[in-house]
């Protein structure tokens, strides 16, 4: 697949902190690419460079092989972490501004505006001004802003953040019906469910360093089976004390091992036999949220004493 | 560099900053509003400075000469407001021997407000040349001006009179003389009674107002897109110099509207002026408004534009660099000081319009819009030294757009500290 944005040595410091070091980043056409971290490892900063708002101090970005920034602004469009739109300005009057900025003609862009408005229940607000309205639906017309320009590629930050359920769930639909319509999809969370529910690929970041990153099964078969699933009768003291078991959580009827070594996992299942009654054993697959533990927990130690300066930057 | 998309964006950020200031309440009320405002002024104004005193004055003279009473009543005759003498004059008869107790008497009936106030003549008025006024008042320049002037002609037609000068003879010596105004213009000489003056003063406050109103405009709105955030999603569409350069054109449009709104008025208040003094058979004031060439108004008219963006860029260039209003305030200071500077050059640039120190002082970018304005209007300058000016200030405008830009890409996701200049300055390279 081509790669709908490329970023090759990015790097970007703010003052002494460095955000982002020599970042690579290949985003696949038509994808949904989940670019996850902690608070503060350079999600938002990347964003920003790919938007040509910030400009990278050193390496290249690419969209559909044409440099960042300039006219190639017009192939994507964003929807920032902290929403921003014209307080005083009437919301359909607003959302043709930011349309016809992303070079779409002026009655083209009233039909969208109509379309949008109506398809995220906005259209009673259309003649209001955008302080007039709530801040859920400050959102969703924040959401409608990024959709208007009708680009390939939509770039979110935070995208369901502050929702309620429903509304959560609706602009879900409206992301897998653009994806079903080709779209490019990359946005950043620090919630892994929402990342695990919908995305193709991802690519994990802490303190302004790629840890990993690939195709999302890639990644979790990729991370090894470390977690075995237990179902068994008897003591449950004992599984703490097996041989290769670094921590044992216990959930009533069941129990998930963590593994030192997955390879030894027969090894155990030979230990708690003749000590337990076991009814199940299997070798799970780890969640987007175990292998995000475990990838961060373990990063260089100047890295981690950078974090805490970044985020108040990032 | 300007491709034709680009081009397309800076017209939308421009018509977005047009009708968003336009359609406010705010500009609206103001626009009718101020040229009532300043016909209020302006009538103030002349009124103080067309001071012709109160209608009436009760004067008491005590005249010691016994000789200066009769011609100083003589010469303040003349002067009637509304059909009525102006001046009231009382002889009180004077006594040397008692001139304290007449003193004290005048005294408390000046304090009981029988009269404004009371002149005193000594006897050897004519040796000393002193007199005096006592009165409650003795800052009304107007009288004491009348007094002054009526007094010593009574006392040199009494000098003279003493030295066996014939009064025919006295009356050609004191025969006044008046000094008028004649201005030089290549279309030809006409009156000039500070009317030149006048306008060119009118036209630079109302440019310094219009500097400072739409500099602060200029600067809430990058404070306000930065605050609110929308900045973040403008510039995913287009780049920091397209965005600045649109809200300036914006902006100076509506104040180039609010502008003609108010010349419009002007012109309807003098055409009617005009017709109804033209109506009464009398030329009045309205016909003494000083006759410009065409060119000249185009020429303020650029001066207008050029002005407004050099300022806007560098209040632009503020609001960049600061995320709260009250850091505005300060920050904002060195530019309402140079403004205040080209206010106060003005008497200067007035008395020699074509001289070295106006050439030069007129030429500094940020004086141009309020100096040359008045050179223009005083004494034109040669072409070259317009051309040059132009240059210099649009020279300036690109290199701070350029500048408030580059502030604003990087100060725009900052929020929180003011930066200092060194931060500002790393923002500069950065960018």
């Amino acid at each position: 697949m081509p790669s709908a944005i490329s970023l090759r040595g990015v790097s970007k410091t703010y003052g002494s902190v460095r955000a982002l070091q020599a970042l690579d980043l290949d985003i696949p056409a038509g994808s949904v690419y989940g670019l996850l971290g902690p608070n503060g490892s350079g999600k938002t900063t990347t964003l920003r460079m790919i938007t040509a708002i910030l400009l990278p101090d050193s390496g290249e970005i690419s969209i559909f092989g044409h440099p960042a920034g300039g006219n190639s602004r017009d192939l994507l469009s964003y929807l920032p972490e902290e929403r921003g739109l014209y307080p005083k300005m009437k919301l359909a009057e607003q959302l043709v501004f930011f349309a016809r900025l992303k070079s779409v003609p002026r009655a083209e862009a009233e039909r969208r505006t109509r379309f949008w408005l109506e398809r995220l229940e906005l259209a009673a607000w259309a003649a209001r001004r955008v302080n007039e309205l709530s801040k859920g639906m400050q959102q969703k017309a924040q959401f409608a802003v990024a959709l208007l320009g009708d680009p390939k590629i939509l770039i979110l930050d935070e995208v369901t953040s502050g929702l309620d359920p429903v509304n959560a769930e609706l602009v879900r639909e409206i992301l897998l019906e653009q994806r079903a319509a080709g779209k490019t999809i990359l946005f950043s969370t620090h919630r892994m469910e929402d990342a695990e529910r919908i995305c193709d690929a991802i690519c994990l970041i802490a303190t302004g360093r790629k840890l990993l990153d690939g195709d999302i099964n890639q990644v979790r078969a990729g991370a090894g089976r470390k977690t075995a699933r237990v179902e068994f009768r008897g003591d449950a003291g004992l599984l703490s004390q097996a041989p290769g078991v670094s921590q044992a959580d216990l959930y009533g009827n069941y129990a998930e091992l963590r593994l030192q070594d997955p390879g030894r996992a027969p090894e155990l299942l030979r230990w708690l036999a003749p000590r337990l009654e076991i009814t199940h054993f299997e070798l799970l697959q780890p969640t987007l949220n175990q292998i995000f533990l475990d990838t961060v927990a373990q990063p260089a130690p100047e890295a981690v004493a950078a974090a805490g300066l970044e985020a108040s930057h990032a | 560099m300007l491709d034709r998309r680009r081009f397309a964006k800076l017209g939308i950020v421009i018509q977005r900053e047009y009708l968003q200031r336009v359609r406010s309440r705010g500009f609206i009320v103001f626009t009718l509003l101020f040229p009532a405002l300043l016909a209020g002024y302006i009538t103030v104004i002349m009124a103080i400075s067309h001071n012709t005193g109160k209608a009436r004055y009760r004067l008491a003279v005590l005249d010691l000469s016994g000789k200066l009473y009769a011609p100083l009543a003589r010469a303040l005759a003349r002067a009637r407001v509304q059909g009525k003498p102006q001046f009231q004059l009382t002889p009180v008869r004077a006594d040397a021997a008692y001139l304290k107790e007449q003193q004290q008497a005048l005294d408390s009936e000046v304090l009981a407000r029988k009269y404004d106030g009371y002149l005193l003549i000594p006897a050897d008025v004519f040796q000393s040349g002193q007199a005096s006024y006592h009165a409650r008042t003795v800052t009304d320049f107007f009288l004491l001006q009348r007094l002054q002037s009526a007094l010593r002609t009574a006392a040199s037609r009494q000098r003279l009179a003493a030295a066996g000068i014939s009064s025919r003879v006295a009356q050609l010596v004191l025969r006044p003389l008046k000094l008028r105004q004649m201005e030089i213009t290549p279309a030809g000489e006409h009156a000039d009674q500070g009317q030149t003056f006048a306008l060119a003063y009118v036209l630079g406050i109302l440019l310094y107002m219009m500097l400072v109103m739409y500099g602060m405009y200029m600067m809430r709105g990058v404070i306000a897109e930065k605050t609110n955030r929308t900045a973040e999603v403008v510039l995913s569409s287009l780049d920091t110099n397209t965005l600045m350069l649109g809200k300036l054109i914006g902006l100076g449009a509506a104040g180039l509207t609010q502008f003609t709104v108010w010349l419009f008025c002007l012109a309807l208040v003098t055409g009617y002026g005009l017709i109804s003094a033209h109506l009464a058979g009398m030329p009045g004031v309205f016909g003494q408004i000083p006759k410009l060439p065409p060119l000249t108004y185009l020429a303020l008219v650029i001066y207008f534009v050029l002005g407004f963006l050099l300022y806007a860029a560098l209040y632009g260039a503020i609001g960049a660099s600061v995320s709260t209003t009250e850091d505005a305030q300060q920050m904002q200071l060195p530019i309402t000081l140079l403004l205040v500077a080209a206010i106060f050059l003005i008497p200067m640039v007035l008395s020699h319009p074509s001289g070295m120190r106006a050439l030069l002082l007129s030429e500094v970018p940020f004086f141009a819009p309020i100096l040359m304005t008045l050179r223009l209007t005083a004494a034109p300058p040669p072409l070259w030294q317009i051309g040059l000016s132009w240059a210099l200030m649009l020279a300036f405008c690109w290199l701070f757009i350029r500048l408030a830009a580059k502030i604003y890409r990087t100060g725009m996701l900052m929020t929180g500290k003011r930066p200092n200049l060194a931060e500002l300055l790393r923002w500069l390279r950065a960018a």
